[in-house]
């Protein structure tokens, strides 16, 4: 077999001129656009972070866009693919899909950490027609006693039931996530 | 001469891409915080490294997304909310535009086989090289389509070429059988050319002639196989013929102009870290006849395909596959109908993704024309030995710049009769461009 008679093959160096252009134009790039990292912060601080490739840490901390989706997985881990996981001692543990939003202006997540027996459930706001008949099945009997973080807490509880029984979505329940907290939040 | 219009050519090629790498810096600032996503990231709110460890190349979980008719399972809250379940209507026309353009310095020259007469021009603005509009959304819960159509591909303005388009159905009467409908290429069982990194294609497949068709594909997972079988018009996706013995102005046409259609099909495996298959296809295919075959014949000949394929990987960002196929064409050409006409031919390529910035491919073609050689066709050129070595670095997920450069390790032939074919110029070329998706 006869060499190749390419251009570059003899004259090598205007090709590493071109790649070292690109390379070189690459690198400025690359220290200048910074693309595809997702920071989580929680309330408490200091959960820990799971993620489909296993702990990714505690709260508050930055993962790479590729640890969230990373090329190859565990089939026995792919429910975890796209999610983050928040353990914390003393909370219920929350499981989030991760949106282009959230990879956008970072993820806030506040964890339902009060661990007294569940209260009555109140609806949540937004819970769409169709869930709600599922959802009043989980009402327990009213407790005039139980406080703010109880009710709060037993919501939160039905809620990822109902989200887990595939009534609702994550689109879904994460909005009626974020409603409970907030009036929680600016009713405390 | 040559060699001195040669450098001079490399060296105004090095001068354009620094201006293209230049203004795709200035584009890539300007776009920090633009959201530019395909269809499906757009529908599913996801980032497009959901399903791409590089674009177009597909990552585990795409793999599964397009396996799994090409949908999440909360498709139907991405439709639009009517209140009537029988009602998944897209809540946006659901379209994504994919453009490329390029510039190539490059050996190869237009050459009539009849006449000799050249063209030539060592360095050409590919630019738009592709414009492609591509629309997909599930319509029920079994139901999926997808198609694409192409506006100037490759200088070709004034034409609107549709390639794939299909409907798809999943779990056909509950028999875990998926069914695709439509316009596909066949070789999409293997490596689907549209996700490879490289601009240089998988010639075998074209020559082969295993690309778009219309016709059916039924596949089935069965323990650690996935089986698939489909059939095929067998004429391509150009031709049509209008039906008009029931007499005048009927409207229907005809896409394929004979009864014979051509059946195919894989047994692919998981063999430990490799993804093996066997592919195989017979049917029936025009006859070449007039000069340097050019023409198409009166007879249906005989058409037999035998594959292998295998991919892995040899770390996780280092992605392999390989592919080789096996050809009969019996009785092929007209100037010799009592011949059969065998020959062979394949790929090999590495895809190296070391981050979220750059991905460096490898792609090595090599077909050997065998029965087709020294037949004074067209076909001789089926023969092909080159080494393709490509780098792309990603602006944004959906941005990239590449710089291709192709080795050809064929000698040049000469005409061994009348008509000028074969491999009578090198096709070295270097490529610097922009591929695109959003």
């Amino acid at each position: 077999m006869r060499a190749p008679t390419c251009p570059c093959w003899r004259h090598a160096w205007p090709c590493a001129v071109a790649l070292a252009l690109l390379a070189a134009s690459g690198g400025a790039l690359a220290q200048g656009v910074k693309v595809g990292t997702l920071r989580i912060a929680s309330v408490p601080a200091g959960a820990s972070v799971e993620l489909v490739g296993g702990a990714a840490g505690v709260t508050p901390l930055a993962v790479s866009e590729r640890d969230i989706y990373p090329n190859h997985y565990s089939d026995a881990r792919a429910d975890m693919y796209g999610m983050v996981l928040l353990r914390h001692p003393g909370c219920a543990p929350l499981r989030h899909r991760v949106t282009l939003g959230d990879i956008e202006q970072g993820l806030q997540l506040r964890l339902a950490c009060d661990t007294a027996a569940a209260g009555p459930l109140e609806a949540p706001p937004e819970l769409s027609p169709a869930a709600l008949p599922a959802a009043q099945s989980f009402t327990a009997a009213p407790r005039p006693g139980a406080t703010l973080p109880q009710r709060r807490l037993r919501q939160l509880q039905v809620l990822q039931e109902l989200l887990d029984d595939g009534l609702i979505g994550p689109d879904e329940e994460q909005r009626i996530r974020r409603r409970i907290l907030q009036a929680g939040s600016s009713g405390d | 001469m040559l060699q001195r219009n040669v450098v001079n050519m490399f060296w105004a090629l090095a001068r354009v891409a620094a201006l293209l790498l230049a203004g795709a810096a200035l584009l890539a600032i300007s776009t920090r915080s633009a959201s530019a996503m395909p269809e499906f990231a757009r529908r599913y709110n996801l980032s497009c490294a959901a399903c791409h460890s590089a674009f177009p190349r597909l990552n585990q979980f795409g793999e599964h997304f397009a396996a799994n008719n090409m949908r999440l399972p909360n498709w139907m809250e991405t439709s639009k909310q009517l209140g009537d379940t029988r009602l998944a209507l897209p809540d946006h026309v659901p379209l994504a535009v994919r453009a490329q353009a390029y510039v190539q310095a490059r050996d190869g020259k237009t050459i009539d086989p009849l006449t000799g007469a050249t063209q030539y021009a060592a360095t050409d603005f590919q630019a738009p090289y592709l414009v492609k509009v591509l629309s997909s959304a599930p319509l029920s819960e079994n139901i999926t389509y997808y198609f694409y159509a192409i506006f100037a591909e490759k200088g070709e303005n004034g034409t609107v070429l549709v390639e794939d388009a299909w409907f798809s159905y999943a779990n056909l009467f509950r028999t875990g059988i998926d069914m695709m409908l439509g316009q596909f290429q066949i070789s999409d069982l293997m490596f689907p050319r549209e996700v490879r990194l490289p601009f240089q294609d998988y010639m075998v497949y074209r020559m082969a002639g295993i690309t778009y068709d219309r016709g059916v594909l039924f596949s089935r997972g069965a323990g650690p196989f996935n089986l698939d079988l489909g059939f095929t018009n067998g004429n391509g996706i150009n031709g049509n013929l209008k039906i008009n013995s029931p007499g005048y102005g009927r409207p229907d046409r005809m896409f394929d102009n004979d009864s014979s259609k051509t059946v195919f099909g894989r047994i692919g495996a998981e063999l430990g870290p490799v993804h093996a298959g066997l592919f195989g296809a017979s049917g029936k295919q025009r006859s070449a006849t007039g000069p340097a075959g050019l023409l198409g014949g009166a007879r249906d000949t005989d058409k037999r395909i035998f594959g292998l394929d295998a991919s892995g990987q040899f770390s996780p960002n280092v992605y392999w596959y390989v592919q080789y196929l096996w050809n009969a064409w019996d009785g092929f050409l007209d100037a010799d109908p009592a011949r059969n006409y065998h020959w062979n031919g394949g790929f090999a390529g590495i895809d190296w993704i070391p981050n979220d910035r750059w991905a460096f491919s490898a792609l090595y073609n090599r077909d050997n024309a065998g029965d087709l050689a020294r037949t004074n066709t067209i076909y001789e050129g089926i023969a092909m030995n080159s080494l393709t070595l490509t780098s792309s670095y990603y602006f944004m997920r959906n941005v990239k710049g590449i710089i291709e450069l192709n080795f050809d390790f064929l000698d040049k032939t000469r005409p061994v009769g009348p008509y000028f074919v074969g491999h009578l110029d090198k096709e070295n070329y270097i490529l610097v461009g922009f591929d695109t998706a959003f």
